[in-house]
């Protein structure tokens, strides 16, 4: 069909960009804190964004199905130590893949920003 | 219940929970079914640490609102990733069969897929679709169409209190419509009849007000007009019986259609005067939309006020006369004592009723009065369509092998 990318074309991560909003949140946090289960995915994201964004389970499951399915990110067999853990939780990691689309869509981003910070919209962070 | 869980539900929350997760579709739920529950066990968890029995109340609606804005996008998402599934399959060689669809997915699914099956059948030979719509339309159109006037006519019951008891009163000719003693011997003597009441047109102007001038048809009704066909105001009361005397007040009720289009459906008309052949008259009521009797084009009723002491001559006949029927008494044996009414006039006043032309009461029930005389005809026309639907469906089943033997005489 015309139209679609093939699959080369879809293995360049730049072709994935730019993320939703929420996709590059959850992907973010991930790449942070390394596996996490469904309710630690929500509780770093409601904590980086003051709580304004609380994810309810049918919100971050359905995001989820879509990022596995665009093998953004996939599930992880490595668990907690058994007392901490509940059987019933699934832990997530980014793939390979996922943190590729991650840095393109950071790299993206940065570019807005400077964009921004040259027409003065935004003061320019200090160098740390 | 063992789809998904590997531990059961703890608690009332969760198993409430777990209930309505059925409204995700099945592959989704065996996917993250658990995970979800453990989730919600979580959040409720932290919402009991803060607040130990408001807690659960607080979480429920957002957990309500997350089911109705993800439950059904949820099933869409299976029935695309389905899709997009037998597709990949059909990719690598493999033909997916109905059978293999049906168990691998569901309903939607299925439904969706016989969708775009239809559609590209539709889309490939646009001239043969064109023909077959076009057939189905008018035949379908055409049945429609006469059903609903059929429908408004003879199906549904007449807009009056227990129609089926109300008749209309004329005579046979050469005397058509009955004089006023006769309308009055009807309401004396009658027992069949519950009440009787008459009704003389005339038309009148309408004065007053910013508006022009304007020429008005009016019905003038004897007591017992608005209560015979039992439909009640839209704004007031109707006529009293003393209103239907000689020398009462004058009063009048308007038409739906007069009081919205000259007095701007005033709510506030009641007990105001309207100006009638350069005479006030009180405005008592206003009936319905629906009320049309004894004509469409009446924009209003005044009581007919007559003098059952000086009546007019036996002779002049002019009223309509309606009437609705006591409980329990029959058409027919009504008729027979009107009837037999009438056959004392013959013998009372001959300089009337001469005998070469005996008066003779010519009755009908409401209904047949107002359709009486169409109803085969519809019925016949309701006949006709249906046939004409039918032949529209045999010549889009004709069609249908002709196109398939193209079909494969071209591959």
């Amino acid at each position: 069909m015309a139209g679609t990318p093939t699959r080369a074309e879809r293995d360049i991560p730049e072709s994935r960009t730019p993320l939703r909003p929420i996709d590059f949140l959850i992907l973010l946090m991930l790449a942070r804190s390394g596996d996490r289960h469904g309710y630690g995915i929500m509780q770093d994201v409601a904590e980086h964004t003051s709580g304004s964004i609380e994810l309810e389970a049918g919100s971050l499951y359905r995001t989820i199905r879509r990022l596995q399915d665009d093998r953004l990110l996939e599930e992880s067999s490595r668990r907690p130590a058994a007392d901490l853990d509940d059987e019933r939780r699934r832990y997530y990691r980014l793939t390979l893949f996922g943190k590729r689309v991650l840095a393109a869509e950071a790299a993206r981003l940065r570019r807005l920003v400077r964009i921004a910070e040259s027409a003065r919209i935004l003061a320019p962070e200090p160098a740390r | 219940m063992t789809e998904f869980f590997r531990t059961k539900p703890r608690g009332v929350h969760e198993r409430i929970y777990h209930a309505l997760l059925r409204l995700y579709p099945r592959d989704f739920r065996q996917e993250f079914g658990d995970a979800m529950t453990e989730f919600f066990h979580d959040r409720l968890a932290r919402t009991r640490a803060a607040h130990p029995i408001a807690g659960p109340f607080r979480l429920w609606p957002h957990v309500l609102i997350d089911f109705a804005r993800n439950a059904l996008p949820a099933r869409l998402d299976s029935t695309l990733r389905a899709v997009r599934r037998s597709r990949q399959r059909v990719v690598a060689g493999r033909t997916p069969t109905i059978r293999d669809s049906r168990r691998k997915d569901w309903m939607l699914t299925t439904i969706l897929q016989d969708m775009r099956y239809a559609a590209r059948g539709l889309t490939s030979k646009p001239a043969f679709s064109a023909i077959v719509l076009a057939t189905l339309t008018l035949g379908i159109g055409a049945t429609v169409a006469i059903f609903s006037v059929i429908n408004g006519i003879l199906l549904r019951p007449l807009p009056y209190a227990e129609p089926r008891r109300l008749m209309l009163i004329e005579q046979v000719d050469p005397y058509g419509t009955v004089s006023e003693p006769e309308f009055a011997d009807y309401k004396r003597q009658a027992r069949s009849l519950e009440r009787v009441a008459a009704i003389a047109y005339s038309s009148a102007n309408l004065t007053g007000g910013d508006d022009e001038p304007e020429r008005v048809r009016l019905a003038r009704v004897s007591d017992g007009f608005f209560q015979i066909l039992g439909v009640a105001t839209q704004l007031g009361r109707y006529f009293t019986s003393d209103e239907d005397k000689p020398n009462a007040t004058t009063v009048i009720i308007l038409s739906y259609r007069l009081w919205q289009r000259r007095y701007g459906a005033d709510s506030t008309i009641i007990g105001k005067d309207v100006v009638v052949n350069g005479n006030p008259r009180m405005v008592v009521g206003v009936m319905p939309q629906r009320f049309d009797y004894p004509s469409s084009s009446i924009d209003m009723w005044v009581p007919l006020r007559l003098n059952y002491d000086s009546l007019w001559t036996r002779d002049n006949h002019y009223l309509s006369v309606i009437a609705r029927r006591a409980p329990n008494v029959t058409f027919p044996s009504s008729v027979a004592e009107l009837n037999a009414i009438t056959r004392t006039w013959t013998r009372e006043y001959p300089d009337t009723y001469a005998p070469d032309k005996p008066v003779q009461v010519k009755a009908a029930e409401f209904e047949d009065a107002l359709v009486g005389k169409s109803k085969p005809y519809l019925y016949a026309l309701l006949g006709a369509v249906a046939f004409v639907l039918l032949i529209a469906c045999v010549n889009v089943a004709n069609l249908l092998p002709a196109s398939s033997q193209v079909a494969r005489e071209s591959t």
